[in-house]
């Protein structure tokens, strides 16, 4: 068959078949290796620049919700929102509005503090505390002064305040006799209230039980006064 | 060229053909002689066998029926195989009509011109010097069939006919072969009529005696053209191919022929838009049909001779796989080179990303740092928020109640006692804060989202008088007015009566005394008993 065909003419078959091998075989084990691996890396870098640009974007939208929303947080603290619920402040708190409302008086109880447990403040790692304030027998000549003074907990108050309850009843009948007593300039006090409402605020979560914040010693029991 | 003397190899050249060598049959050493011409002076050009021996028969087959595409290729061979059942060798063409005939033709039936050579030494030897040399055979031919167009070709070239005349139909060309014989071809038409070979003789090959020979064998050519239906009218032109001193001893006027010329070959050649060289001054017509086939890109009739064949077949299957190879790796090449500059591209691609990637690097370092220094971190001012916003969702202000409520009472219904309860909804329940400050650490519940926007319930508990001047079936349709009046206001909740005046409704146990000791018609309820009625509303914050 070489003689047929020619020793050259073999020669420059087989040398042509071994430069297809030779370019088949540095295509498929060098070269498509390559190319995969750059695929691979290629798809890697952009998966990375894409993720940086993820959270570049959201660090730059969270800078715009800190902007929107700062004014509001230093609202909540200028209000007193991360307050400890300190009794004696409550006391003059309830005594300036007595004195606001012109209520003749009344008495009051704080039970003590309750954690609520909300997935918000847990994220964040500060507790919701909540105290119950009770005021009995909250006498008025009138009962709008007791309704204004119900409603005005919310501002009053250091945020956040919850009315509870307001349990309005009269007492004295409005008759000629005490009528005649309030023009006198005596304080009768035709209806009386029972108020119940629930502070909360938010605190932080100390490391350890007992509760110390930055703030201040929660207190823990119950309190008190008229 | 192959003749019944010897074999004369022709070369390509620039612009026309050279001949090489000629070598005799007689020669001793022929085949030594045949592999050194081929492969010294051959330069790996595919040789072309032209055959021009006397051993040729030609036969014309007409009225081939006609057939399908696949049928009529077997009906021929068949025909062929018993027009010369004793020749190894076969060949057919089928005829086409050329020039103006080609239209007048339409509808009769084709006809075929069948060859036949028989297989001899000559051939065989031949095919061995070819395997010897190793040298790529093209094909090979038969002189007569493939150098019809080149007497038609050189008739027109050489008469051509003035405005108003036909061209003649009839062509022919004589000229003495190197090879051997004398080789008159005769066409008609553009195709081929008539080949005769004339043995060398002893009236040589130039001179008045061989003029004096080519005279009677073209003459006796003449009585075969009339008998295939020559005449006059048709025209007949004859191109002699000798040198100029014999072209005195031909008289043109004694041939029955429309034209006459007598050409010597490099005249010829040039006819043709050829040259010759090394052609010598012998005026051989071998070099013309060797210069006319050099110009053709593929035979008319190839012809297979088995010990040629043998050889020419794996030496072309062996160029077509080179050149196959040789396209392949091309593409191949080209294809890689490709995808090595995509490959690159994609490095660079890379290269381009990393970059990008450490400028964002830097600018989410930089955004990080403002971010870091901001007093408050941007998690604890949402969850703050979001904080509040529960707050608020479960908070209610009572005033609006207490304007709707007092609203909807007239002015004979004087309160006694009022109270407007909020119970929290799911959001703030504080059932599990117990277990909190009992130091047990419980996750917080997971509430779903109705859970969450759940804003518990509003209880309203009024307890009212009526003017005492009403009976107390009065007070009773007062109190369904009020009580029709207080659903209307507040839509949805429950309203009902808790506690009637003096503890009776109007559908519900009723005793009465009629008549006798006193007037009572309704047992007197307890003091105090029928002076309030109570009605309880619960419902969703509005």
């Amino acid at each position: 068959m070489i003689k047929l065909i020619g020793a050259r003419r073999v020669f420059i078959l087989l040398a042509f078949f071994a430069l297809n091998a030779l370019i088949v075989s540095s295509y498929f084990l060098a070269l498509q290796p390559l190319q995969s691996e750059a695929a691979t890396q290629l798809t890697a870098v952009k998966g990375q620049v894409s993720e940086l640009q993820g959270k570049i974007r959201n660090i730059k939208q969270d800078l715009i919700d800190y902007k929107d929303n700062e004014p509001r947080y230093q609202k909540l603290k200028t209000m007193g929102f991360f307050q400890t619920q300190d009794r004696f402040q409550i006391s003059k708190i309830l005594e300036a509005m007595r004195q606001a409302h012109n209520l003749q008086g009344f008495s009051f109880s704080i039970d003590n503090i309750n954690y609520i447990n909300n997935t918000d403040a847990d994220a964040i790692q500060h507790r919701l505390i909540h105290s119950q304030v009770s005021l009995k027998k909250v006498q008025s000549s009138f009962d709008n002064n007791v309704y204004d003074f119900a409603q005005s907990l919310a501002e009053a108050f250091p945020t956040h305040t919850h009315l509870q309850k307001i349990e309005v009843m009269q007492t004295s009948a409005i008759n000629e006799p005490n009528l005649q007593r309030v023009a006198g300039g005596e304080k009768v006090g035709f209806v009386e209230a029972n108020i119940v409402f629930d502070w909360l605020t938010l605190v932080p979560k100390p490391e350890q039980a007992p509760v110390v914040d930055a703030v201040g010693a929660v207190p823990a029991g119950g309190f008190r006064g008229r | 060229m192959i003749g019944g003397e010897g074999i004369v190899i022709f070369g390509p050249t620039a612009r026309g053909v050279e001949r090489e060598i000629g070598i005799s049959w007689e020669v001793p050493n022929f085949h030594e002689h045949l592999v050194e011409a081929l492969t010294e002076q051959n330069r790996h050009v595919p040789i072309v066998i032209y055959f021009d021996g006397a051993d040729q028969t030609y036969r014309k087959e007409e009225n081939i029926p006609k057939l399908s595409f696949f049928d009529r290729p077997r009906f021929v061979k068949r025909k062929l195989e018993m027009a010369f059942p004793s020749y190894p060798i076969r060949a057919s063409l089928q005829i086409k009509p050329q020039g103006k005939n080609a239209k007048a033709v339409n509808g009769v039936l084709p006809s075929y011109l069948f060859v036949a050579l028989p297989e001899t030494e000559h051939l065989d030897k031949i095919g061995a010097g070819l395997l010897e040399a190793g040298v790529p055979v093209a094909g090979f031919g038969l002189l007569p069939v493939e150098s019809a167009g080149l007497v038609a070709e050189l008739a027109r070239r050489t008469f051509s006919p003035k405005s108003g005349e036909k061209a003649s139909r009839w062509a022919v060309l004589i000229g003495q072969h190197e090879t051997g014989g004398l080789r008159q071809v005769v066409v008609k038409d553009g195709n081929l009529s008539i080949a005769r070979l004339t043995p060398p003789s002893e009236a040589g090959m130039q001179g008045s005696l061989w003029v004096e020979e080519v005279l009677r064998e073209f003459k006796g050519t003449l009585t075969y053209l009339s008998r295939l239906g020559y005449s006059p009218a048709d025209g007949l032109d004859v191109v002699v191919i000798c040198s100029d001193v014999d072209k005195q001893f031909f008289d043109q006027k004694a041939l029955p022929v429309t034209n006459f010329t007598c050409l010597k070959t490099a005249d010829a050649l040039l006819k043709i838009g050829s040259k010759g060289v090394s052609i010598d001054k012998n005026n051989f017509a071998d070099a013309l049909h060797a210069a006319w086939m050099s110009k053709k890109r593929a035979l008319i009739l190839p012809v297979q001779v088995p010990s040629i064949h043998r050889i020419m077949a794996p030496r072309k299957g062996a160029r077509t796989a080179t050149m196959l190879f040789l396209l392949t790796a091309l593409g191949l090449g080209a294809y890689t080179v490709n995808e090595y500059q995509n490959y690159l591209g994609v490095k660079n691609d890379i290269e381009s990303t990393q970059s990008q990637e450490k400028s964002l690097e830097r600018e989410y370092a930089k955004e990080s740092k403002v971010f870091d220094s901001l007093p408050v971190k941007i998690e604890v001012v949402k969850g703050v928020l979001a904080v509040k916003k529960t707050l608020d969702t479960n908070t209610v202000a009572m005033g609006p109640y207490l304007t709707l409520l007092y609203k909807a009472m007239s002015s004979d219904i004087k309160f006694t006692q009022l109270s407007v309860t909020h119970q929290l909804g799911e959001g703030l329940k504080l059932e599990h804060a117990e277990e909190a400050v009992a130091g047990k650490k419980t996750a917080p519940p997971v509430l779903s989202a109705q859970a969450m926007n759940d804003r518990g319930m509003i209880k309203m508990v009024l307890r009212f008088k009526l003017p005492s001047s009403l009976t107390l079936e009065q007070k009773l349709a007062r109190t369904d007015v009020f009580v029709d009046l207080l659903q209307r206001t507040f839509q949805n909740y429950d309203v009902k009566v808790t506690t009637p005046f003096g503890n009776v409704t109007s559908t519900g146990i009723f005793e009465g005394i009629m008549g006798g000791e006193t007037t009572a018609v309704v047992a007197a309820p307890s003091v105090g008993e029928s002076e309030f009625a109570e009605i309880q509303m619960e419902g969703v914050p509005l």
